[in-house]
């Protein structure tokens, strides 16, 4: 190739590597002074692709803040859903107490007997939407990275405990044993309700997936660190689901078999990382599950 | 200090609810559904003991009402519970006030209430 060829196909290598770069140096004009009218062809045709570069740059660009503002107006959406939520579910709590209080006082026996379950029912289904509500919220706030952590003087042996007792009843009506292998005391600063959340999530899902089988939660600690496991011995999770089981909407368990929104161990993971901890887990399909939280215990 | 309560909620259910809860409880309630039929209330010369105050109220909301309520010599030493479901953001913005997340349990009411008044 003769020098001057050389530098020529060099100069529009250059001009192509300025278009890709969002750059570009050819005129019109510049284009109008070229003598030669195969390089006049070949600069109008470059001035061409970098303005429709530039013009898919401008509709990329445009595009992605049409999607950053939608996204921001589906978790504004679901803060303010929550919120709104919140109010109805109060008055409808508080009516339920208020009624059992009256058939309490006024009602016979048998009346209360025949009635007993009903009202056993209906409360557990304002704790399941509070619950969900309260899940609305968590990713609306943990989207908006508005995670508080308040953390007070506590014995997370006695925060598993408690979480234990409350879910008993779910546990049997799975048919699942829970037990707590209670080591004593694990004193720290820890977030109580958080870390209860935590816990009783993960109880949730090892009653739902435990297959009514053994449930096991055990609690210990060395040096500034507490670790607590809820380990079942359900479905497991198979291997090719187990990398996206932490991230927001993902369900290892099919959705046509298990009922949930995809968002207990996303926002898990949130949690139990804005108190400074980690979450880790492991699994075999048919086996059972194990999920292990690592807390520090002082900030 | 016994309890005479003035519930402050533009929700007519919930401030139903609540009157018949206090009620039950031996408080005596009057209500109002916005800060500003509150204010008209209390400008009748009535006094509650402790004012049960939700924030987002049109026509004068709870933020508004709790202003002219610390700037007004006769109200300034009445306990006011702030009802929310916004407790994190509420909560800061306004620390002198005790806050009631909402949803709330009757227990959880009551307890925050006893400890500023008692039932009549």
């Amino acid at each position: 190739m003769p020098s001057s060829e050389a530098g020529l196909v060099e100069q529009r290598l250059d001009h192509i590597a300025e278009i890709g770069a969002g750059r570009c140096s050819i005129t019109d004009a510049g284009i109008e002074a070229e003598a030669d009218p195969n390089t006049q062809q070949i600069l109008a045709g470059l001035l061409m692709l970098h303005e429709d570069l530039q013009f898919a740059q401008q509709r990329q660009s445009a595009l992605l803040d049409e999607l950053r503002g939608a996204v921001r107006a589906r978790d504004e959406f679901l803060s303010i859903a929550g919120h709104e939520l919140r109010t109805p579910i109060t008055t409808l709590a508080l009516q339920i107490e208020g009624l059992e209080g009256v058939l309490r006082q006024k009602a016979s026996p048998e009346l209360l007997a025949a009635l007993a379950r009903r009202m056993d029912l209906t409360r557990r289904q304002v704790d399941r939407l509070s619950g969900l509500v309260a899940t609305l919220i968590d990713v609306s706030r943990i989207n908006a990275r508005r995670v508080q952590v308040s953390r007070e003087p506590a014995d997370l042996m006695e925060v598993l405990r408690l979480a234990v007792d409350r879910l008993g009843d779910q546990a049997a009506r799975a048919g699942s044993s829970l037990r707590l292998e209670d080591g004593g005391p694990l004193r720290g600063d820890f977030d109580v309700s958080r870390v209860e959340q935590v816990a009783t999530n993960l109880l949730s899902n090892a009653i739902r997936y435990g297959r009514g089988r053994p449930i096991v939660v055990r609690a210990s600690g060395e040096d500034g660190r507490a670790r607590f496991s809820v380990e079942d011995a359900g479905i497991g999770i198979a291997r090719e689901h187990q990398p996206r089981i932490f991230q927001q909407y993902e369900r290892a368990a099919p959705a046509t078999n298990y009922a949930g929104l995809g968002l207990g161990l996303w926002i898990c993971r949130h949690l139990v990382e804005a108190m400074g901890g980690t979450i880790s887990f492991r699994s075999e399909e048919g086996v059972g599950t194990e999920f292990t939280v690592e807390l520090p215990r002082s900030p | 200090m016994t309890g005479h309560i003035l519930v402050i909620d533009d929700n007519d259910d919930l401030r139903e609810t609540v009157q018949m809860l206090l009620e039950s409880s031996g408080y005596s309630v009057a209500t109002a559904a916005n800060g500003r039929a509150a204010l008209a209330h209390l400008q009748g010369g009535s006094r509650p003991s402790l004012i049960l105050l939700d924030l987002m109220m049109p026509d004068m909301n709870g933020w508004q009402f709790l202003e002219h309520a610390r700037g007004d010599a006769s109200l300034r030493s009445v306990p006011i519970l702030i009802m929310t479901a916004h407790q994190e953001t509420d909560g800061a913005r306004m620390p002198p006030a005790e806050v009631v997340p909402k949803p709330f349990d009757a227990a959880t009411l009551l307890a925050a209430i006893g400890r500023h008044v008692s039932p009549i």
